[in-house]
């Protein structure tokens, strides 16, 4: 409890520091004002603040909080500590989604490349799911289907991108590298109204998940069916991700990351995991596009490029850490 | 109808073979029952068509003349608790943690832990003396301990039949007799136990009622004293053996018979 609290009051702290880092440093006091209402501001800091700095900053947590969340059901529904919601197929069926939209069809408008990115992720989770419910959902098949469907889907996008329109193949590339940069209020205002429910749900389905952590005999002993309830778990993870990547494009390893720096502070029950593991991934990726726009400034790294940096390191201490399991 | 667990013609398989075939069997109520046999006999597999785990490939599992694989799997789970074989618990779990889980087919989403959850789960802790090891991890316990943390999540559940699948593998003599006495002392207080054990002379010794099985159908059935017979044994396990007495308890424990 106290951990979670502390992370929660280290929120506002970040997301100063969010504000006032950038091409452009905005003095605290300036901030503050700005955000106020008291004393005076530069307009420009002011239009920089609202209309950019603000609403990117709490895309990030958002998105963030909603990739921890997904990553965390998924390693609970699938057993497995080393699972993200990239192997359920949300990142290849999106980037595939994206590319048919920005290459294949280039009338289209680009406003749409967040709903077509959010269906292509759904299609691909329920082909998986589909093909692995039939075998009973264990961790090892589902990987292996992810896997099998990844490189199909991967091919697909290969092909696409080496026959496409350089252009458009570069356009496409870019939001594939997972980045904040179209930050609007609208884009956040969807968003937050598509998690703030399935967040809800899942905190009342935390026993659920707690009771996944068993092997299937086990969880069947006490009343629920084991693969019906990975499925529905994998689900409402799917929705939550695919939202997410369609807002930014597919962002790495907050999704393995924060559940475990969170299951190592507060242990494995999901009532104290989940929350603790949203705070942790909505400052993860904070911090990751804070990073990104300010070390190179006025150039931005991507956060999906700076969390893929931070996290293969991390994912190999991991598979160390479990070597001998 | 009859009371309790009952198969009628229970036929169970996984893949084309069947492994349990026409199987009629009544668990008596209130007693402790014990399922031996070789292995591949079929005891784990009628184990899980008992509590509602698999589905039978034909015939009925009834409990209380009500079709099991029928029933919803929660209500299941509160008349029937069933431990598996060697379970495993998630990484860095406490023993309260584990035991309150038993309560899971009692609770609803919305529902706060109530009276009656604490106490079942109080009880739990008291019939297999783990109240001392609550705030401790599964993963640092002895065997028998965590078996018997594994058995106190199940008696939460207060479920009136308890299925143990071979429950003192892998335990050393003082934790398989603990877990036996254990047995006991719940089918004293009213639970109906049914487990599946490997040594004959436990079994002999401690159940109320032994079913031989042998490649998927009942050899023998009854009281120890009238299933552990040398023809019995010789045609299931194919070992020539002698029935003694048993000087501490006068029943019936046998012996194989040298070269």
């Amino acid at each position: 409890m106290r951990v979670t609290l502390i992370a929660a009051l280290a929120m506002p702290l970040l997301l100063l520091a969010a504000l006032g880092f950038g091409d452009r440093p905005i003095p605290l006091g300036h901030i503050l004002s700005a955000l106020t209402g008291f004393g005076e501001a530069p307009p420009d800091a002011v239009f920089i603040l609202n209309q950019l700095r603000l609403p990117r900053a709490l895309l990030a947590m958002t998105i963030g909080a909603a990739l921890a969340l997904a990553g965390a059901i998924c390693q609970a529904a699938m057993r497995n500590p080393l699972a993200e919601p990239g192997l359920i197929g949300i990142n290849g069926g999106a980037a595939l989604a994206a590319l048919v939209l920005i290459i294949g069809m280039p009338g289209v408008s680009l406003a749409w490349l967040p709903w077509a990115a959010f269906g292509g992720a759904m299609v691909m989770v329920a082909l998986i799911q589909g093909l692995a419910i039939r075998v009973g959902m264990r961790s090892q098949r589902i990987i292996l289907i992810g896997i099998g469907c990844g490189a199909l889907t991967g091919g697909i996008a290969g092909f696409l991108s080496s026959m496409g329109d350089i252009i458009l193949v570069q356009r496409s590339m870019i939001w594939m590298a997972g980045s904040l940069q179209d930050s609007r209020w609208e884009k956040l205002w969807i968003l937050l109204m598509w998690m703030t429910p399935a967040m809800i749900l899942l905190m009342l389905l935390a026993p659920v998940l707690d009771l996944l952590g068993f092997e299937d005999p086990v969880v069947r002993g006490l009343g629920v069916s084991a693969p019906w309830s990975r499925a529905g778990m994998l689900a409402l993870c799917a929705l939550i991700a695919a939202a997410a990547v369609a807002a930014t494009g597919p962002i790495g390893f907050v999704g393995l990351i924060a559940p475990h720096i969170a299951r190592h502070l507060v242990g494995a029950g999901h009532r104290r995991l989940l929350p603790l593991s949203a705070l942790m991934g909505a400052g993860l990726l904070l911090l990751a596009d804070t990073v990104g726009r300010s070390i190179i400034a006025p150039a931005q790294i991507p956060a999906g490029i700076l969390t893929a940096l931070l996290g293969a390191p991390f994912f190999g201490w991991l598979m160390w850490r479990h070597r001998n399991d | 109808m009859t009371d309790g667990l009952v198969t009628r013609d229970l036929t169970l398989g996984y893949g084309a073979k069947p492994i349990v075939t026409g199987m009629d069997l009544t668990i008596p109520p209130g007693r402790f029952t014990v399922l031996a046999g070789p292995n591949g006999s079929g005891k784990s597999t009628l184990l899980r068509a008992l509590a509602g785990t698999m589905r039978p490939r034909g015939g009925q599992v009834l409990l209380d003349g009500a079709s099991v694989p029928a029933m919803a799997a929660r209500d299941l789970a509160r008349r029937v608790g069933i431990l598996p074989q060697s379970p495993q618990a998630p990484e860095g779990m406490i023993v309260a943690d584990l035991v309150r889980m038993g309560r899971f087919p009692h609770r609803g989403l919305l529902s706060r832990w109530s009276d009656k959850d604490e106490a079942a789960v109080t009880e739990a802790f008291r019939l297999t003396r783990t109240a001392d090891l609550r705030d401790q991890p599964l993963d640092q316990l002895s065997g028998g301990q965590r078996q018997r943390a594994w058995i106190a999540m199940v008696l939460a559940q207060r479920s009136r039949i308890v299925l143990l699948d071979e429950p003192t593998t892998f335990l050393d003599l003082a934790h398989q007799i603990e877990v036996l006495h254990l047995i006991e002392d719940l089918v004293h207080a009213g639970r109906t136990v049914v487990a599946v054990l490997h040594d004959l002379n436990q079994a002999a010794r401690h159940a109320d009622h032994l079913i031989l099985l042998d490649a998927g159908r009942i050899a023998a059935e009854g009281a120890p004293a009238d299933v552990l017979t040398p023809q019995n044994v010789a045609q299931v396990f194919g070992v020539n053996v002698s029935i003694l007495q048993d000087p501490e308890t006068g029943r019936a424990m046998c012996i194989p018979k040298a070269r």
